[in-house]
């Protein structure tokens, strides 16, 4: 599965560090997934530009590194989204606001 | 657990020797310091918990090999002396073994039969390219063991500045064997020219 526009997205509401990006993914789409996997991936959308890190004070008082959304990076999301609305649209006839119901 | 980070450090350690860098293995143990607080939050045991949060992170090996490499160098004027530069690196320098082995014996016999003096750098080199050949039983396995070294360092958090300092030198031996060639055709160009 395509994790970038997953973690894009999740960054889109402001800056998160790894472990909370790992949770709401979980979270959200109950994902099982090797969770040391992400931050390579965080890695290399930072070289690409697409995120920028700070290491910060986490509120329970310890260093993380968070990650925020670039301005390439809202572009690069933007973009994911309307080509995951064309593959929703083939996948679910339409219907890809529910991607529960079956198309008939 | 009294030092709980301490101890998850410990282990990150032994789990992956060397494999991460600095920055890499802190992040991953930020993940996986906050992974067994949730753990023991939810109440449980500590000990299961540090389990539970190294089974959940995954194959530490196979994590290590997904990080991208950063170049190991990058100039003012933006040249990337890249991540594959421990690679070129011995390329260049089974290259610049090659030069010595395979074309100082025709130097030696080209210079013999002109009668012209060799330069100096050349004469070095030849020097070097004929021990090649008389040792190549040593220069063999030492160029094997050199490759496997290379191997090894790829997957090193070390990688970068290996491959930047083994490039740079491979590159400056390459040009020092290319001028050793190089430089007794021209000194025998000038024989030539002042003979006429």
């Amino acid at each position: 599965m395509e994790l970038r526009p997953l973690v894009l997205a999740l960054l889109e509401p402001g800056p998160l560090y790894g472990y909370q990006i790992a949770q709401r993914a979980r979270l959200r789409g109950q994902l099982r997934w090797e969770e040391g996997t992400l931050y390579p991936l965080l890695h290399r959308l930072e070289r690409d530009g697409l995120l920028a890190s700070e290491w910060k004070k986490a509120p329970n008082g310890k260093n993380r590194k968070y990650y925020a959304l670039t301005r390439k990076g809202r572009a690069v999301l933007a973009r994911d989204r309307a080509e995951w609305k064309d593959v929703a649209k083939i996948l679910f006839g339409g219907r890809h606001a529910q991607p529960g119901r079956s198309a008939p | 657990m009294p030092n709980r980070e301490e101890a998850l450090r410990k282990i990150l350690e032994v789990a992956s020797p060397g494999k991460l860098t600095e920055e890499q293995r802190r992040e991953l143990l930020a993940h996986l310091d906050d992974s067994v607080e949730a753990k023991v939050a939810a109440g449980t045991d500590e000990l299961d918990a540090v389990a539970l949060a190294f089974q959940e992170l995954g194959d530490l090996e196979k994590i290590a090999r997904k990080f991208p490499e950063r170049p190991a160098a990058v100039t003012p004027e933006g040249w990337v002396w890249g991540s594959w530069s421990l690679e070129a690196g011995y390329v260049l320098f089974l290259t610049f073994a090659g030069l010595l082995a395979f074309i100082s014996p025709r130097l030696v016999r080209m210079f013999d039969s002109c009668k012209a003096p060799m330069p100096g750098l050349t004469l070095l080199c030849v020097d070097l390219g004929t021990a090649l050949r008389e040792f190549w039983w040593l220069a063999v396995p030492a160029l094997v063991a050199l490759g496997w070294g290379v191997i090894r360092f790829r997957r090193s958090a070390h990688r970068r500045w290996t491959g930047l300092a083994f490039s740079v030198l491979s590159v400056v031996l390459c040009a020092v064997a290319v001028v050793a060639v190089a430089l007794p055709f021209m000194t025998l160009l000038d024989g030539i020219g002042a003979r006429r």
